[in-house]
């Protein structure tokens, strides 16, 4: 699995900038945290300190994504080969290019990195903060974040078989409403409009052969049958609806279209 | 309502009640319900009991009883036992979820049937669901005692399914999937099991055990499964605690006792680590571990050969692959749940898609597919097909993806043939054999399968389209593209006009095929001639089909392909001789190739009468008025007197010039060359290979009729000034004579050829590389068959071995050849006869008589070689009788037969031996009156068996005349003549007795125009004369008066000498 965090050393990496000797060699020694739960926007970890005695550790996630659940699965219709690379914990490229035209990140940036520092909670009675605790359950999320994509759709609120419950129920009422043979010939029903912008852009870049992307924002029928992404596709979305829309929704703020 | 209709519209419906305690059996309901699940009233439902036999003496028993909402309860045994009859003994059809109890219940017989059992044991209190917890930990490699061990329990010991087989983990599988779905909704849940499939393995459990126990038999077999353990020190207490558990697997009341946990932990890790526990199949709801992808490519409707194929994906059982489902169903399921042949897979995309995602990444077009929504098959073009299977196939299979495909076999290279179509170039070809030969030849192909034929451009198509994939008889076969390639580049021969390129398929294959094109003449027939030829089982055939307009062309081919079965010829009027059968079939067949306006090779072995063939062909032509100018025959020098006596004696008729000698350009009196005048006057023309070289300028200013090479191998070198000069002779047909094998010498066969027939034969490099090389290097026996057939209709050879030739040839017979004197002979022997004569009147007779016989004995011996009179170098140039011997040897050798050469001079043998060494390389051996018998009997032994290289022996007449046996030879040469022709035929008879299994060829050589010839005649004429002279041979000679004496001896310098090379 390649590694995603390389390429953005300012993300997860912030979270131990200033770590000392001692507590990187801990972090080191220790494997990993064991992650608990994660619900309502907070991951819950379980960090061993000596056999018989563990610590919570509580971190925000970076990103909530309950409510874009409906457009990934969207995606997943048009592109099953997503899904295989999720169920294959692989990391699909042209997911991801995806994911980020559409102003998306899986992983956070310093900012937001900092931002959870501040707001991780620990059951531990150390008054240093981030205790080694905390930065060991950092540590733990990034390195499962990095190399499985199921646990980094975890981090921001998606559990991957309920997405894929919900793509595969889609698929079938697709299917149903006559859309015929398997190579997806007829266009979806008009997408719900629980979010408007998000699915109807994100469905645009998925399935834009080429054409103008600013033609397909007013259009208000669903989107055109699939296609590949065109390589040298660039996301216009540098409209003041989509930066003022993205400010509203997206959980770290004022971070440009391509850093998220 | 009759009973019988209240019985239809009713099922019987069921379920298992355990306990809490996961050994405690429970027990059983059964009671019936109609649609929706309405139970019937108590009283009907009782009624109904008692009426059913399988229940009654449990009822009366008291072992089972009515409840209070009309079911039958009894206690597990009781309701298995039950069970164990229906369907058969019940009255009502079986509500799907008693079924499946009953199929479980078979199952578990077939379990414990096949023995895949193993021994368990655990606390009394453990629920159900801690069992089958454990039974999954118990089986893990690293699992420890945690929860079994500490101090002594109260144990029940009983037997659960071991599930090490295939098969029964695939219908367990399929069982718990109905369970989840029918069981839960049978009755309410037990508290016993979480879910159907629990509940499922639960009563497998129970069923197993009942049936084991009773299987059990004392003694050693018994406790097998549960001491079958490495052998080590058993741990304190362990062999009490496997005896009685052993007891507890037997007993038929089973109850608790007492063990420790550890110890029976460790026990049941070592035989579950090794079960079908430790695998993932019984965990796994999704069928990773049952199923797997399989790929079909299917093919087009064969109305549409040319039309895409298709590749579905289906997902298929691992052990049932006809248990299967398409991949396009699956994304019509409401939810992630599949029922692919009565199992319920949940989730199974879990796996599938996984897979096809890593295929997908070997696999192009997977990947391709599996971008668009809902993918389930995809599209490929018919040209891709063949690089699919050859590229994909293994990165499939590597991925555990099977792919199904139609067997492709090769269609069978003898089915498929190619036909070249002949078609004149020209708006209308003439009907002559010679016209036609000038004009160009359109030639195009096609290719023939079984029943279809697809033209040039057809095929070209077809193979760029589908690479090659064709439909025949509804089966899909792959055409052998390379061996058709060959065959068709190998017809054209790169000397075609265009070529075509045919991409095949998709991939980066190119094939070039000839184009269509236009040949010469020779070029068609060499290759008709050789490539349509009955192919090898695998090569492509070749048929040769010719349009309309090549009519003339096709009747001349076949008329070529049946000259070498002419129809016979009568024996010309004018022909002095008599011709066997064989003999008659050559002069038939010069005809018939001149008919054909082609050449031949006249290769017969030396002795058959090939000479008298070509005389008994030009007498032919002379009598039917066919002949179309003078005839030239060119032969080497020693056999000049040889074609001039034949001549004379086989076809007196013909009127014959020898163009030789230094005058032979003179001028006559009328202005005219020798050589003009014959050209007007004479019919035969004789000259030497020298000659013909020295004149070619001359000889080629007229055109001839027949020319004729004898001993044609004299021309092997076709880049001899001598060759050159020979080709630009003008004929009407060309002939030539040779007696060497020619599959030994085929650059030599090749430059005859193409004298006799320019072209027929190809170029001299293709003719090297189509069948010299191949046949030196290998042997090849397909390339001897194809050079057989390229030279049946112009080579004619029969041997001496053949059927045909021994019927028809004496077991012994005479040839006589004839030798010219050299000039030094002709002046020596003059000066003998002028020695002789002017002495001969003054003397006595006995004077007289003695100088007449040694006369007669210079004479001979200048005949013989100069060097015998008067010394010198005893080369062959000197003799033309030594140099005509040499010629016939080299012949004899080159066929591997052995000759014996006989002569009265001591001295000549020797001079014979040093000749025919200097010639050879080897030496002869030579039997001479001043050996004893024993150096004799040595010399004869080392010939006759073949330890002397040398396949000639030289004798003294006298010496080797009597009781030798030397069969080895074939051939007898007399260098000179013993006047008594029965010491000639004792001679003979060295060779021509018991053991000799060839025919026997005598040769005579006599000197024409001397004495020999003369005598020779005598002897013929007055053989019984000969035959009773008992006395010294010659006296009768002596006794002739001096006239008789002159005419005998006298040189007649015409025909004795053949001249000197001027």
């Amino acid at each position: 699995m390649r590694s995603l965090t390389e390429s953005k050393p300012e993300g997860w990496a912030a979270a131990w900038a200033s770590l000392d000797h001692a507590a990187a060699g801990w972090i080191r020694r220790s494997g990993q945290a064991e992650v608990l739960a994660v619900a309502s926007a907070v991951i819950r970890l379980c960090v061993a300190e000596r056999p018989r005695q563990s610590y919570e550790v509580q971190v925000p996630c970076h990103a909530w994504w309950e409510a874009h659940v409906p457009a990934l699965a969207r995606w997943l219709v048009w592109r099953p080969d997503w899904a295989a690379a999720l169920l294959a914990e692989a990391w699909a490229d042209d997911w991801l290019r995806a994911l980020d035209s559409a102003g998306l990140s899986l992983f956070p940036n310093a900012t937001a990195v900092q931002r959870m520092l501040a707001g991780a909670v620990c059951s531990c009675t150390t008054p240093d903060r981030p205790c080694r605790h905390i930065l060991l359950a950092f540590a733990t999320l990034a390195r499962m974040a990095d190399t499985s994509p199921r646990s980094a759709l975890r981090w921001v609120g998606v559990e991957v078989e309920a997405l894929l419950d919900a793509a595969h129920a889609q698929t079938a009422v697709w299917l149903q409403a006559g859309a015929g043979g398997a190579c997806g010939q007829t266009r979806l029903p008009d997408a719900p409009q629980s979010d408007g912008g998000i699915e109807r852009l994100a469905m645009a870049a998925v399935l834009t052969r080429g054409a103008g992307m600013r033609g397909r924002l007013e259009e208000s029928a669903g989107p055109q049958p699939a296609g590949a992404l065109p390589a040298d596709w660039l996301p216009a979305l540098d409209t003041v609806l989509w930066q003022a829309w993205r400010e509203r929704h997206m959980t770290w703020a004022g971070v440009s279209s391509g850093e998220g | 309502m009759t009973k019988r209709e209240v019985k239809r519209a009713v099922w019987l419906q069921g379920r298992w009640l355990p306990e809490q305690g996961w050994a405690d059996a429970g027990c059983g309901e059964l009671w019936l319900e109609r649609e929706h699940g309405r139970r019937l009233p108590r009283a009907e439902a009782e009624a109904q009991w008692r009426d059913w036999p399988l229940v009654q003496p449990a009822l009366a028993a008291g072992t089972a009883r009515c409840g209070p909402r009309g079911e039958l309860r009894a206690d597990s045994a009781v309701w298995l036992a039950w069970l164990c009859q229906l369907p058969a003994a019940a009255p009502w059809p079986m509500a799907p979820a008693l079924s499946l109890y009953v199929r479980a219940l078979r199952l578990a017989q077939v379990l414990v049937g096949v023995q895949d059992v193993l021994p368990f044991a655990a606390p009394v209190a453990w629920t159900w669901a801690e069992v089958l917890a454990r039974c999954g930990e118990l089986a893990r490699p690293e699992a420890d005692s945690r929860g079994w061990s500490g101090a002594t329990g109260l144990f029940l010991a009983a037997w659960a399914p071991a599930w090490t087989q295939e098969p029964l983990r695939a219908v367990r599988a399929c069982y718990a999937a109905q369970a989840d779905v029918w069981w839960p909704a049978a009755g309410r849940a037990t508290s016993a099991g979480r879910s159907g499939r629990s509940l499922l393995e639960r009563w497998l459990w129970y069923c197993t055990d009942h049936w084991q126990r009773p299987l059990l038999v004392p003694a050693g077999e018994s406790g097998a499964a549960v001491t079958a353990l490495r052998t080590r020190l058993p741990y304190r207490g362990e062999q009490e605690l496997l005896a009685e558990w052993r007891d507890h697997l037997r007993s038929c009341s089973p109850s608790p006792w007492s063990g420790d946990g550890w110890l029976i932990w460790r026990t049941l890790h070592q035989l579950y680590i090794e079960s079908g526990w430790a695998l993932p199949d019984l965990r796994d709801e999704a069928g990773a571990t049952r199923y797997h992808l399989a790929l079909q490519l299917q093919p087009p409707e064969p109305a549409h050969p040319l039309g895409d194929w298709q590749l579905v994906v289906y997902v298929a059982h691992n052990v049932w692959p006809e248990v299967r489902a398409p991949l396009a169903a699956w994304w019509r399921q409401p939810q992630r749940i599949w029922w692919i042949g009565g199992e319920r897979l949940v989730r199974p995309d879990t796996w599938f898609l996984p897979r096809l995602y890593a295929a997908a990444a070997e696999v192009p077009e997977l990947a391709a597919m599996l971008r668009q929504p809902a993918p389930g098959s995809l599209r490929l073009p018919a040209a891709q097909v063949t690089r699919f299977l050859v590229v994909s196939a293994a990165a499939l299979a590597r991925q555990g993806v099977q792919l199904i495909h139609p067997a492709l076999a090769e269609v069978p290279t003898h089915t498929i043939a190619v036909e070249v179509q002949v078609a004149a170039a020209t708006a209308s070809p003439p009907a002559d054999g010679a016209a036609l030969r000038q004009l160009p030849w359109a030639v195009d192909w096609s290719v023939v399968v079984a029943d279809q034929r697809w033209s040039r451009q057809e095929f070209v198509q077809r193979v760029a389209a589908t690479g090659g994939l064709v439909c025949l008889h509804g089966q899909w076969r792959q055409l052998p593209l390379a061996a058709i390639c060959t065959r068709l580049r190998a017809l054209a021969g790169g000397r075609w006009a265009e070529e075509v390129v045919a991409a095949v398929g998709a991939g980066k294959e190119r094939l070039e095929l000839p184009g269509p094109g236009v040949i010469d003449f020779w070029s068609l027939i060499r290759m008709a001639q050789t490539l349509s030829a009955d192919a090898a089982a695998d090569e492509v055939g070749v048929r040769l089909s010719f349009a309309p307009t090549a009519a003339p062309l096709q009747a001349w081919w076949q008329a070529l392909q049946a000259a070498a079965q002419p129809a016979r010829l009568p024996v010309p009027p004018g022909f002095a001789g008599r011709l066997r059968a064989y003999q008659e079939r050559g002069l038939a067949w010069f005809w018939q190739l001149r008919q054909l306006g082609c050449g031949g090779v006249l290769a017969d072995d030396m002795g058959l009468g090939k000479t008298v063939q070509v005389l008994a062909y030009l007498q032919h032509l002379q009598a039917n008025s066919a002949s179309r100018g003078v005839h030239l025959i060119v032969c080497p020098t020693s056999l000049l007197m040889h074609w001039r006596q034949e001549l004379a004696r086989f076809t007196p008729g013909l009127r014959v010039h020898v163009h030789h000698g230094p005058d032979r350009l003179q001028r006559l009196a009328d202005g005219r060359t020798r050589l003009q005048a014959a050209r007007q006057d004479a019919q035969v023309l004789l000259t030497t290979y020298a000659t013909a070289a020295r004149d070619a300028e001359v000889l080629a200013e007229q055109a001839w009729d027949v020319v004729l090479l004898d001993e044609a191998q004299h021309v092997k070198n076709p880049y001899t000034r001598q060759w050159r000069a020979l080709h630009r002779l003008p004929a009407v047909q060309r002939l030539a004579l040779t007696g060497t094998p020619v599959e030994n010498h085929l650059a030599e066969l090749w430059s005859i050829l193409h004298w006799v027939n320019p072209g027929y034969a190809g170029g001299a490099a293709w003719f090297r590389r189509t069948f010299a090389q191949p046949l030196q290097q290998a042997g090849d026996e397909r390339t001897l068959h194809r050079l057989h057939r390229l030279l049946r209709p112009v080579v004619l050879r029969r041997t001496k071995a053949e059927e045909e030739v021994r019927s028809a040839l004496p077991e012994k017979w005479e040839v006589i050849r004839y030798a010219a004197l050299t000039a030094e002979q002709a002046a020596l022997y003059q000066a003998v006869l002028a020695a002789l004569f002017n002495r001969s009147t003054s003397q006595s007779t006995r004077s007289r008589r003695g100088q007449v016989l040694a006369a007669l004995v210079r004479l001979k011996q200048v005949c013989n070689h100069p060097c015998l009179l008067v010394g010198g170098q005893p080369g062959p140039e000197r003799s033309g009788k030594l140099k005509l011997l040499l010629d016939c040897l080299a012949a004899v050798v080159a066929e591997g037969e052995g000759a014996l050469v006989f002569t009265q001079f001591r001295t000549m043998g020797e001079v014979l031996v040093t000749a025919v060494q200097q010639q050879f390389g080897w030496e002869p051996a030579f039997l001479h009156g001043g050996l004893n018998a024993r150096q004799r009997g040595e010399l004869v032994e080392r010939y006759q068996s073949g330890a002397d290289p040398s396949p000639v022996m030289v004798l003294s007449l006298r010496a080797g005349g009597v009781g030798l046996n030397l069969t080895r030879a074939s051939h007898v040469f007399h260098y000179d003549r013993w006047w008594n022709p029965a010491v000639e035929d004792q001679a003979t008879d060295r060779v021509h007795r018991l053991g000799q299994v060839r025919p026997v060829q005598v040769h005579k050589l006599i000197c024409p125009g001397t004495l020999e010839e003369r005598i020779d005649h005598v002897l013929t004429a007055k053989r019984e004369l000969a035959a009773r002279v008992v006395g010294p041979p010659e006296q009768w000679l002596a006794d002739l008066n001096d006239d008789d004496l002159r005419a005998l001896f006298a040189l007649d310098w015409d025909v004795a000498l053949a001249g000197e090379e001027g």
